[in-house]
């Protein structure tokens, strides 16, 4: 064969050595490097990490397997989501809940019940809450709660072939109702306060070194194993289809393609992720409330994978540790201006940079070459 | 005989024994012992396309006023009308992307058009050419050919999909037949228009269709790659049927030359205007005075 085709006409690999090589640092650092530095060298050791980085770097993870989910949809199929927060927050809602169960009866109240069911003066669990005391049960929500809603509402959104920006704008209009409605006492999600005060998971222990640690490790092994599936997903004919539909939707569906199912498809498994990052974030942050759903939380998603690079996969995942590494540095250093920041961030690489931090990194490597 | 034929030919029969049951209309629609196989095209009566009073209306304009037009099985068929004769329009409506106000429109004599969406129309037989070429730009060439190549269209396999050695050698074939060889791995974005227009007349050879609707296909060609592709529709011809909209009279010159008789349709105001061979059509007083004004 390799006589009548031209070299490279043959399929792409999904991964060259160099970015398996990189997901092999990825794992050294997540599972070796980092427990070390922060479990087993002294605090008074240059090379400790301090409890406090570990956690900002886990939730950042978090925020990353998002910027990935993000990437999929909008980078790769075209579609601007704003509604990424609500999947988030489902995920790390149907987490929650198992872990309000888990606290038992050391509440405030010292109820069976979790504490603002117990002030609201309910006698019984909600008909949602029925799985929450099983960790499996509660889990498999973790994947079906984003997925079936994003599959309903993609469902009826493709079919009826909303596209850019409409479609933007109703996805955050979906966020923003599914927030309304988490933010009401009735709907048994904890009103404005949402869930907190989380003891343990499966019996053990949250607060401990060795299970934030271990919740550090699956995070972060999650990230590299999204990270790894992209891309072989993306380099399968299913993300060549993508990308044409996104380049040319009129034509793929001319030749026979039918874009519904394959935007439906990678909406889904967008969701399920976002979902799957939500359920990681919560037990590692303590808390989660339904401000995960506002407008602004949505837009952020969207601007790490801008920032970073859409349509790489590596760039969102780099843009969501720029942001947030820059964010957590300048909340402390000049609160008042961070917003402002992050706007011109935002317009800065929207004029000068459409490719984001990876395209301008490929750009000044190509230069170095030439 | 292939294997594949043999197991084609295993499952038709197959099929045709299913069918074979009690009929209700007392075997009346079969002819000479051939059954009508639903979905499956029939081109026995000739014709591969009817349209037949198609009427087509935007706010009040009508688009197409009860066309009718039939294109027999194997037919280089060319179009040509003033702008707004309604031409796209016809397109669309076959295509699936426009649903008629009244009027019927057959694939062969079993395949109802007017219920198929887009893909379906496509995974029918009928390729279509947009009039500004339209090709995925990000993809390599290699990859615009490898997606319209025919086959699986589901979203489900498309993960586990891997090319085989016959379906690159077609990709092959379609390469050099459309003089894109050396582009191969350039993204289709790169290419000059003309090129462009190639990638997408190579795109429907890809996909195989039984017929191709052909929309102003070398619009911002050189002459020489007009001339070339006026040689590929000639060629295509009799194994395909094709529809060619076109503006350019020396174009249609070049595809009818062969064959004094072939015919040519005249759209105007969304109705045949007059269909003949060509030098009786441009001699047609009516035509002349749609296109000089009156």
């Amino acid at each position: 064969m390799s006589a009548v085709m031209p070299a490279a006409a043959a399929p792409r690999p999904a991964m060259k050595l160099g970015a398996w090589t990189g997901v092999l640092v990825a794992v050294i650092a997540i599972c070796v490097v980092v427990p070390l530095a922060n479990l087993a060298i002294p605090e008074t050791s240059a090379f400790h990490l301090s409890d406090y980085a570990v956690a900002l770097i886990a939730k950042i993870m978090c925020y990353a397997i998002c910027a990935l989910a993000m990437d999929l949809i909008w980078g790769y199929a075209g579609i601007l989501s704003l509604g990424h927060g609500l999947f988030f927050a489902l995920g790390g809602y149907a987490m929650g809940m198992y872990l309000m169960r888990q606290i038992g009866s050391d509440g405030q109240y010292r109820s069976d019940m979790p504490d603002f069911m117990v002030f609201l003066n309910w006698k019984e669990f909600p008909w949602h809450w029925a799985l929450s005391d099983s960790f499996v049960l509660q889990m498999a929500l973790v994947v079906l709660a984003p997925g079936i809603v994003a599959f309903v509402f993609g469902w009826f959104a493709f079919r009826s072939r909303i596209k850019g920006v409409y479609f933007s704008i109703i996805t955050q209009a979906l966020t923003f109702a599914a927030m309304l409605l988490f933010f009401r006492n009735e709907t048994g999600f904890g009103g404005n306060n949402g869930f907190t005060d989380f003891k343990r998971i499966l019996g053990i222990p949250i607060a401990t070194p060795g299970m934030r640690m271990t919740l550090f490790v699956i995070t972060g092994l999650t990230l590299v194993g999204a990270f790894v599936g992209a891309r072989w997903l993306m380099g399968t004919k299913f993300g060549r289809v993508l990308q044409a539909i996104r380049d040319a939707e009129g034509r793929t569906m001319f030749i026979g393609y039918d874009p519904v199912a394959y935007k439906l498809a990678i909406w889904t498994l967008s969701a399920v992720l976002c979902g799957i990052a939500g359920a990681l974030y919560v037990p590692q942050v303590g808390i989660i409330n339904p401000s995960e759903m506002s407008p602004a939380a949505g837009i952020e998603i969207a601007i790490w994978a801008a920032v970073g690079g859409r349509g790489t996969l590596i760039g969102p995942i780099v843009g969501a540790f720029f942001v947030n590494g820059a964010k957590s540095w300048f909340t402390q250093a000049f609160p008042e201006f961070w917003l402002y920041f992050l706007g011109a961030l935002f317009i800065a690489v929207t004029l000068y940079l459409p490719q984001g931090l990876i395209g301008l990194w490929r750009k000044l490597r190509k230069g170095r070459a030439a | 005989m292939t294997p594949e034929l043999m197991a084609a030919g295993g499952r038709a029969r197959q099929r045709m024994t299913e069918l074979a049951g009690p009929v209700d209309d007392g075997g009346r629609s079969a002819s000479y012992a051939r059954r009508h196989e639903p979905g499956v095209l029939d081109v026995s009566h000739g014709p591969i396309l009817y349209l037949d009073d198609i009427t087509v209306s935007f706010d009040g304009f009508k688009a197409l006023n009860a066309l009718s037009l039939t294109i027999d099985a194997g037919e280089l068929r060319c179009i040509i009308g003033p702008n707004g004769a309604g031409k796209t329009t016809m397109m669309d409506v076959i295509t699936g992307k426009t649903r008629p106000d009244a009027g019927q429109a057959y694939f062969g004599s079993t395949i109802d058009l007017l219920g198929l969406k887009e893909p379906q129309v496509a995974r029918a037989g009928i390729g279509r050419k947009f009039q500004k070429p339209s090709v995925f730009e990000q993809l390599t060439v290699f990859e615009n050919l490898e997606l319209a190549l025919a086959g699986e269209r589901s979203a489900l396999r498309a993960a586990l999909h891997r090319l085989s050695g016959p379906q690159r050698d077609r990709i092959d074939a379609v390469l050099r037949q459309i003089h894109l060889k050396d582009e191969a791995r350039r993204p289709a974005g790169l290419l000059s228009h003309g090129q462009k227009q190639w990638l997408e007349i190579g795109m429907l050879l890809m996909q195989d269709p039984k017929l191709l609707l052909l929309d102003e296909p070398v619009a911002g060609m050189t002459d020489e790659e007009t001339v070339r592709t006026a040689e590929l529709f000639l060629s295509l011809e009799g194994e395909h049927s094709l529809v060619v909209v076109e503006h350019d009279m020396s174009f249609i010159h070049a595809l009818t030359k062969d064959n004094p008789r072939k015919k040519v349709t005249v759209l105007h105001e969304g109705r045949v205007l007059a269909e003949g061979p060509l030098a009786q059509v441009q001699a047609n007083e009516q035509v002349v005075e749609v296109y000089l004004g009156r």
